[in-house]
């Protein structure tokens, strides 16, 4: 029978096959969506209507078709070409989209989309409103040619079968084992009997909606189902709610740390069929630590259905899941002490993140996180308690210089070089007033040794101005005083500033044209940030604070070096002393400090050994002769 | 000390750092023991990634001084750094946007800067197409629109190149462009195309969306304003460094003040320490241009919350006040820009932004 409208339906398929859908195992999604929402507006009327889709694979039909029963409302003849008509009008995705709000919509898009698998599709259907013998035919090619007869053979029950007889090519997207992971992977929580053949891909619907079962056999079977469909066993589960977008779920905590940069891969059901395993904005950016599953009826899909559209309902459920995952962790901490620890272990970064914001979170950190010191490992709590001020280094280079000989003299310093330590601790008086948080520069440890007596220090005077001397080709200063331990001949420090000011200096002595007066003009005024007057900085100058070599006047090496005459011998020891504390350090060594560690190494031993061959010269074994 | 090999697996390292101090102390080791050694190209790279590492921690001058160190080290070693010549030029498109926001950085010195620039692309044989969008740029600011459109016409003109961005993020700057002619008509036109191109992707162009926001209220599209806003928002990370302008102008600019109030106090914190004085007057003139809604809403005891910054304690601060600090912090460094200018197209700009109305009341905010 022929109608008297037609509907070019190529657009939409052309749309449909090549710009909507990120691969074409989304056709299977369709015809359960399709078949689901039938079933569904059945039941509407008739509660006890049967909710069966049966999918039957080629290895079942025999003659190389799918064939899809449902036990649905069907359609009838004036509805087909209802929804021929609305999807005719649709060439835009969002018109697409819109579409999809209608029953009849849905299912003519749905149906449209088995053409990314199929070269002929053909629907046989009995609607619950027509009478019997109605059943009719509606048969579409993928080059938008369709038509519309009675069926051959009328069908017994109401319901549709969906025919598709596949493209060359693409007979793998339609065979049974195919169709099975795909049905079980878009249809497991339809609450619906949906089978492959006689193989069931439905059960028991979403795991974590049966909430009358004991908590620990709950959460076992949570864990179980966390293994089997993420593929790891989480930490702990926390229930997701939020009410105005008919959403419910669970976050598991990932047993792993995990990059804080990427987002994590949450898998979204819509109305229970699976919209997509990689929604990255479900939760708060700082929530990097669970994956989710989730399953809502009211967050709107993007057209292609592979996503969520982004508005203002998703970022009220974001903002709500955030909440529950953050009083997740305050319970837990408040609970289970341990379970807590073992948590901030792993997932000290994305609780860090949520501290830089959240003055609770702050201080849990404050209280749990056990930091690196000076003294041991220690809670900023604990150093506030026992030593009031948290004295902190903002890199781990400037702490490794400094931790063995301020732990000498019992200074407690904080290594903040680890991601956001130094910005939690800079925001500690905000949950604790009385907090007295200081940045420590390397060679602000200096000023807390032991400066020497004045005829020491005049005593040394001369060995000094030689020092320097030997120092000066090498950018560095060198200073004397008194500090433990007295093993420790000399330490080298050099602040995070002074290193800034060097490559400022260099690139104003190398600038060219304009870039000079660009350079000036960005030293001053806001966003200039030349922060003078802190590390002993020079405010407004530019001359950069050099590194420091400090000698220890309590190390006997060195008091007998400061008390020799001899200039050469005093050239190799300072060097040698420079290299030494450059290595103890771990600073890099320029080729420079390279050649004078090795030169002075070297001439060292050179006279070691030529004094060991001439004995008269020999101080120390003089009795050896006489034994 | 660190082999070669760990220095440049630090580096890639750096990439999987949140913003902040750790970052850059990261970067900074990379550079320490790289210049220790004489590697000049790991140096190179490392400086390179640390440009916005420091231009977002609001330290502009040693964003600039360590992009220069570049400069110098491919002049000295013009073949052991061929193979950096392209990240070197594309980052020159980074470091001419900072001299145009420092008012204390003289005219002629802006102007110099473009033509070292196109001396530069010119000798490694790259077009001029960034260069004229450095100059495009540069009129805007001075308020030459005719200028302006000139130097935008023949950047539109000039094919893409190896230092261009990828296609869709060059049509995005192209928007970007319009809107700041005050074109919406056009950046709305060829923003829609944008976007029926991928309309899918929830992640796609925050960028173009953010453009698209203005041009939607000029042109009365209220609900794709609304659409945009709410699409590019929660695309924005916490470790923003400064205000989203576009976001708390919409808010003022349709009703939506309490949502204002709200991304408002998320990034308060940012207007201690901009990143440059340029960036800190658009954001005060932002924040401004809502508080004064809110004032005149009835709201001027409304309070935010405020981290302690050097001297000043944690605390709260009314709307009334935080509107008198921002409006003169917005008005003093126009003024600034307004004096090395020799006009008043900046501070001209300011007030238009803080004087403006309303473009619609309530917008209500819902996605369908």
């Amino acid at each position: 029978m022929s109608r008297t409208f037609r509907v070019d339906l190529r657009g939409v398929v052309d749309l449909l096959s090549h710009h909507l859908y990120a691969s074409p195992r989304v056709y299977v999604r369709e015809l359960l969506q399709n078949g689901f929402d039938a079933i569904t507006a059945r039941r509407a009327a008739e509660p006890d209507a049967p909710a069966r889709i049966r999918i039957d694979p080629p290895e079942v039909t025999g003659d190389g078709t799918l064939q899809v029963h449902d036990t649905g409302i069907g359609l009838t003849e004036d509805q087909v070409h209802d929804l021929l008509a609305t999807i005719g009008r649709s060439s835009k995705r969002d018109e697409l989209g819109f579409a999809r709000g209608e029953f009849l919509g849905q299912f003519g898009i749905g149906l449209l989309s088995c053409f990314l698998v199929a070269d002929e599709i053909q629907v046989d259907t009995l609607a619950a409103a027509g009478g019997p013998g109605d059943t009719i035919r509606w048969t579409g090619h993928a080059d938008g040619r369709y038509d519309l007869r009675p069926a051959p053979v009328a069908r017994r029950e109401v319901g549709t079968t969906v025919t598709l007889t596949p493209r060359r090519g693409a007979e793998h997207w339609l065979s049974g084992s195919t169709v099975t992971t795909l049905a079980r992977r878009y249809g497991s929580l339809l609450p619906a009997d949906i089978r492959v053949g006689a193989v069931p891909v439905t059960g028991d619907g979403p795991p974590w909606l049966d909430r009358r079962r004991p908590s620990a056999d709950r959460r076992r079977d949570l864990c179980r189902y966390a293994e089997d469909a993420l593929g790891f066993r989480p930490m702990d589960v926390v229930d997701l709610h939020v009410a105005e977008a008919g959403l419910t779920g669970a976050a598991f905590v990932l047993p792993n740390p995990v990059n804080p940069v990427r987002h994590g891969d949450h898998r979204v059901y819509l109305k229970r069929m699976l919209l997509t395993e990689r929604a990255d904005r479900l939760v708060p950016d700082w929530a990097f630590f669970v994956r989710c599953v989730v399953d809502c009826t009211e967050l709107r899909p993007t057209a292609s259905r592979e996503a969520l559209y982004e508005d203002e309902l998703l970022e009220a459920a974001r903002a709500v899941i955030g909440d529950q995952l953050r009083g997740w962790i305050v319970r837990l901490a408040g609970t289970d002490p341990a379970r807590f620890d073992a948590f901030l272990g792993v997932h000290h970064l994305g609780v860090k993140a949520l501290a830089l914001h959240d003055d609770e979170l702050l201080r849990l950190v404050d209280r749990w996180w056990p930091m690196e010191t000076t003294v041991g490992s220690l809670t900023l709590a604990d150093v506030r308690t026992r030593y009031r001020v948290v004295r902190y280094t903002r890199s781990r280079d400037e702490y490794r210089q400094i931790a063995s000989v301020a732990a000498a003299q019992g200074l407690p310093v904080v290594n903040a070089g680890y991601v956001y330590d130094a910005e939690l601790i800079e925001r500690l008086p905000a949950i604790d007033p009385s907090a007295v948080v200081e940045q420590l520069e390397p060679t602000e440890l200096a000023t807390r040794f032991d400066v020497l007596d004045v005829d020491a220090e005049l005593a040394v005077r001369p060995f000094l101005t030689e020092a320097q001397r030997v120092l000066d080709p090498l950018g560095c200063r060198v200073v004397i005083r008194a500090f433990a331990p007295a093993a420790l001949p000399a330490i080298y420090l050099v602040d995070r500033q002074a290193l800034l000011d060097a490559q400022l200096l260099t690139a104003r002595e190398q600038a060219t044209g304009p870039w000079g007066s660009v350079l000036d003009a960005l030293g001053d005024g806001p966003g200039g940030c030349r922060s003078g007057g802190e590390g002993g900085g020079h405010p407004g100058d530019w001359l950069p604070v050099r590194p420091q070599l400090v000698l220890n006047h309590r190390n006997p090496l060195v008091r007998e070096l400061t008390g020799l005459a001899e200039g050469e011998l005093v050239r190799l020891g300072v060097e040698a002393l420079y290299g030494q504390a450059l290595l103890l350090g771990h600073h890099p060594l320029r080729p420079t400090d390279s050649a004078v560690l090795n030169g002075s190494f070297l001439d060292l031993l050179t006279r070691a050994v030529s004094s060991a061959r001439s004995p008269g010269r020999e101080v120390g074994t003089g009795g050896e002769g006489e034994a | 000390m660190p082999t070669e090999a760990e220095l440049w697996a630090l580096l890639t390292e750096v990439d999987g750092l949140p913003r902040g101090s750790a970052q850059v102390s990261a970067l900074e080791r990379v550079i320490r023991h790289a210049d220790a050694r004489g590697l000049v190209g790991l140096g190179v790279r490392a400086r390179l990634r640390a440009v916005t590492a420091y231009l977002v921690t609001s330290q502009a001058n040693q964003a600039l001084a360590a992009f220069l160190w570049c400069l110098h080290a491919h002049d000295e070693h013009p073949e052991e750094l061929a193979h950096e010549v392209r990240v070197l030029m594309r980052a020159f498109t980074t470091a001419v946007t900072v001299p145009r926001e420092f008012p204390g950085v003289p005219l002629p010195a802006l102007r110099e800067v473009s033509a070292e620039m196109e001396r530069r692309y010119r000798e490694v044989g790259y077009g001029p197409r960034e260069v004229y969008e450095t100059r495009f740029q540069d009129a805007l600011h001075l308020g030459d629109v005719a200028e302006a459109r000139t130097w935008f016409t023949r950047w539109r003109s000039e094919p893409l190149d190896e230092v261009s961005d990828c296609w869709e993020c060059e049509t995005t700057d192209e928007v970007d462009h319009l809107v700041g002619l005050g074109d919406h008509e056009d950046a709305a036109g060829l923003g829609d195309l944008l976007l029926a191109r991928g309309i899918d992707c929830p992640a796609a162009p925050k960028r173009l969306l953010e453009s698209l926001i203005a041009a939607y209220l000029e042109l009365g599209r209220f609900d794709d304003a609304a659409m945009a806003h709410l699409r590019s928002y929660p695309q924005i990370l916490d470790a923003l460094s400064m205000i989203p302008v576009e976001h708390v102008s919409f808010c003022a600019l349709t009703g939506n003040e309490g949502r204002g109030l709200e991304i408002v106090q998320r990034f308060l914190h940012t207007l201690d320490a901009p990143p440059a004085p340029g960036i800190a007057m658009g954001d005060a003139a932002a924040v401004a241009q809502l508080l004064r809604r809110v004032v005149a809403r009835g709201g001027s005891r409304v309070t935010l919350h405020r981290r302690a910054w050097r001297d000043r304690p944690a605390g709260p601060v009314t709307a009334e006040d935080l509107l008198a600090e921002t409006t003169d912090t917005a008005r003093a460094i126009a003024a600034a820009f307004d004096a090395r200018n020799g006009s008043t197209a900046v501070s001209g700009r300011v007030e238009r932004i803080l004087d403006r109305e309303p473009c619609t009341d309530g917008l209500r905010l819902t996605g369908g």
